[in-house]
């Protein structure tokens, strides 16, 4: 069918095979969630997969299931994680909003399909503590320890875990040079889509957010992005 | 009678632990990462230069008089579905 495909398209004149306007006038004109990149803020990868446990075929491939999505946050977002008046050896708290959102949208099961994001008022706690470890040639190394427990009454669901995971601000560049924090904890129940309809009893699984670079794939939104209130 | 008791409180904690998960913290940090992270034969596919939008393709086609090859499904992309 490509190939076929591909002589039809050979056999037209180049004004019946290109648009007689040009795309790029149009691209601004369409309102997609990737036009609010954050391109002076911060973005990471988030990887989910299901932790080690007994009883799993490992032919089967939902025993490796792996999946991302991708965490954005505004400057002023970004620059809210890092107060400039902490000393070393201080500790602080991570904005509330921000560690919710983390949460809510991020540390949903998607390790073999789509899902649903947690309600707000599913947020049972969640607190990232941040330690400024190290500070050197304006370079903050932050340590990052948390706890996070989340209820979907509505969907029998949930997920209790820790964090933990280093940080590098450059005070300088105002810009997040290294991030990796790790989720891991245990998930129980399932949504409609994401394929755990004979596995929905408590299991472990994990997510580590990391910075994203600046390959065009990583330019894509977050799945929950209409959630973030961004549009 | 004493021995299957003692047994049954023996394997009890174990199975138990099969599924409870690892707290997170400075020791288990790294080997809990390289496990969540993919590999690189699972992220063969960024070697396609892939557009994040149709339409960035389309203008792309249209520049290369190329045509758009488009695999349409329900479905996020990052949902597997």
């Amino acid at each position: 069918m490509l190939r076929e495909a591909l002589e039809r398209w050979n056999e037209m004149s180049k004004e019946e095979r290109l648009l007689d306007y040009d795309p790029e006038e149009v691209l601004p004109q369409i309102n997609r969630a990737e036009n609010h990149y954050p391109e002076d803020g911060l973005v990471l990868r988030v990887n989910s997969r299901d932790l080690p446990r007994t009883g799993l075929d490992p032919t089967d491939w939902r025993s490796t299931a792996w999946n991302f999505d991708y965490a954005w946050f505004t400057q002023e977002e970004m620059l809210s994680i890092f107060p400039r008046t902490v000393r070393r050896g201080q500790s602080w708290e991570m904005p509330e909003n921000l560690v919710q959102r983390m949460a809510t949208l991020h540390m949903a099961d998607n390790v073999r399909g789509q899902t649903n994001r947690y309600p707000d008022d599913g947020v049972e706690e969640a607190k990232l503590e941040c330690t400024l470890v190290r500070m050197r040639r304006g370079l903050a190394h932050i340590e990052m320890e948390g706890t996070v427990k989340l209820r979907d009454e509505g969907r029998n669901r949930g997920f209790d875990g820790t964090m933990y995971g280093f940080a590098v601000y450059d005070t300088n560049a105002d810009r997040f040079t290294e991030f990796e924090l790790v989720v891991s904890g245990e998930r129980w129940g399932r949504t409609r889509f994401n394929a755990r309809e004979d596995d929905d009893g408590r299991a472990p699984i994990g997510f580590v957010f990391s910075l994203a670079s600046d390959h065009p794939t990583e330019r894509v939104a977050p799945a929950m992005f209409g959630a973030y209130g961004w549009r | 009678m004493r021995r299957p008791l003692l047994l049954a409180l023996l394997v009890l904690p174990l199975l138990a632990s099969v599924h409870q998960a690892e707290e997170v913290d400075k020791r288990s940090f790294h080997r809990l990462r390289d496990h969540i992270m993919p590999s690189a034969a699972e992220e063969e596919w960024r070697k396609i230069p892939w557009r994040t939008t149709y339409w960035q393709g389309v203008v792309d086609a249209q520049k290369a008089d190329k045509p758009v090859f488009l695999f349409a499904m329900n479905g996020h992309p990052f949902g597997c579905t």
